[in-house]
């Protein structure tokens, strides 16, 4: 078990594994709504569709994925910690931006993947997601640049030898 | 001013470690429909992957831009012998390198005007799989620069005041002047690594790493005689060196300062 959640804390990495992945969903989400912006106003309209298809469709393979990398994470934070409940609320509105990115993408497969102009409601629930992703991305954010959630946590011993060369006082084990 | 809004200091959280996602996530993209125009046979160039590889590559160009000028930001303000120094400029020079590669991409690509053409040439699939090789590493180096090296974390908390550019190596003396209010140094004393800081016109010295996870204090938030780990928060009275808030338990070392004619002499005992 501990095996099994240091691969999806990513210690073979070097570094967490959750951050890494999340690129794809954090990345691809908002393109796949660029996509849908631009298919409604311009050229090309088949072309861009295919581009917020397989957007959408990448970023829900990855979010899947990253899912339980990020709960491996979690379960180190200690129960009484802000960032325990930054990741509860964190992984909550994950769940409805994968709702609404899914149902998004469904919706695009039955019209036809390339189909020039997505259903409105494709776009509607693209544009839904993208908002609730927002603020589940942000409070992500705020885990690690507020709260230093897995910083530090493998190179502990590298920054413990620094200090100890500063002849800092170091804490007792 | 500028400086602060680039490195998201009003909300909190760097903008280049959030717009990075977007040109990660599109050439990532990108790379798996030169893949699909290789494997999935179309009929037409405007059914087929060759289109949506260009646009989703153009779009990753446009924004891995926008992200080196925030990024840019982030890296003057490490410290310049810090080890994430070093991270970052291979960082920065490989970022360099992915983006002129995706732009010769591009050229090439848009050179080839064939409407029957459905599947990427060699010369620009062999392109993206290098430029997607440096990316990963440029991107690795990215995260070992947040979660090794903690740059940016923490940043956002301090309000007012200069972070130490380098360490400055003394035998404990330094001119009052060079420490404005709010501002903080770290000092190389005979080889004791000491963070100076100027606070509401009192300068006080301690060590600079924090017991915790050894954060760089000298790069903390003040609050009144507190100073804040930028890291996991942690936080130490700095005139006597204690513990005011976890994580950390061990008190930090606590230096005493003597002002005299504009000199400021930081006393290292030997007791550690």
């Amino acid at each position: 078990m501990s095996l099994f959640k240091a691969l999806l804390q990513g210690k073979w990495l070097g570094h967490p594994l959750h951050p890494a992945l999340v690129h794809l969903p954090t990345g691809l989400f908002p393109a796949a709504l660029l996509f849908d912006v631009i298919g409604r106003s311009g050229d090309d309209a088949d072309v861009v569709a295919r581009c917020a298809f397989w957007a959408i469709a990448v970023g829900l393979i990855a979010a899947v994925a990253a899912a339980p990398t990020g709960l491996a994470d979690w379960w180190e934070i200690k129960s009484g910690k802000p960032a325990h409940r930054l990741g509860l609320i964190h992984a909550s509105i994950n769940v409805v931006v994968l709702a609404l990115m899914s149902t998004s993408l469904y919706m695009r497969w039955r019209a036809g993947e390339s189909k020039a102009s997505p259903p409105t409601m494709a776009f509607v629930t693209n544009i839904l997601g993208n908002v609730m992703l927002a603020i589940s991305a942000y409070l992500g954010g705020r885990m690690v640049f507020d709260r230093g959630v897995g910083v530090a946590r493998l190179s502990k011993k590298t920054w413990e030898k620094i200090a100890r060369a500063g002849r800092a006082r170091l804490p007792v084990e | 001013m500028l400086k602060d809004f680039l490195q998201g200091k009003p909300l909190g959280h760097p903008l280049h470690t959030m717009l990075v996602h977007l040109p990660i996530g599109l050439f990532l993209l990108s790379f798996i429909f030169d893949v699909a125009s290789k494997l999935i046979y179309t009929p037409q160039r405007s059914a087929g992957f060759v289109m949506p590889a260009y646009y989703t590559m153009s779009m990753g160009v446009f924004f891995a831009l926008v992200a080196a000028v925030p990024g840019f930001a982030d890296y003057t303000s490490i410290r310049r012998d810090h080890p994430a120094r070093k991270t970052a400029t291979w960082h920065m020079l490989l970022n360099l390198g992915v983006v002129v590669l995706y732009i010769v991409n591009l050229a090439i690509r848009q050179r080839t005007h064939d409407p029957f053409e459905t599947e990427v040439g060699r010369t620009p699939f062999v392109l993206s799989i290098i430029a997607l090789a440096m990316l990963s590493v440029s991107g690795y180096l990215g995260g070992k620069m947040v979660y090794d090296e903690g740059v940016g974390v923490g940043r956002h908390r301090r309000k007012k005041g200069r972070t130490p550019r380098e360490t400055i190596v003394t035998d404990g003396t330094i001119s009052e002047g060079d420490l404005g209010e709010g501002d903080s140094l770290r000092l190389d004393i005979n080889g004791t690594i000491v963070a100076v800081a100027k606070v509401d016109g009192t300068i006080y010295a301690f060590q600079d790493f924090c017991t915790h996870r050894f954060g760089p204090l000298s790069e903390g938030s003040f609050e009144g005689t507190n100073v804040r780990c930028p890291w996991h928060g942690s936080c130490f009275d700095m005139h006597s060196g204690k513990v005011v808030e976890g994580p950390a338990k061990t008190d930090i070392r606590a230096f005493a300062v003597e002002v005299r004619d504009g000199q400021v002499r930081i006393r290292v005992t030997d007791e550690v």
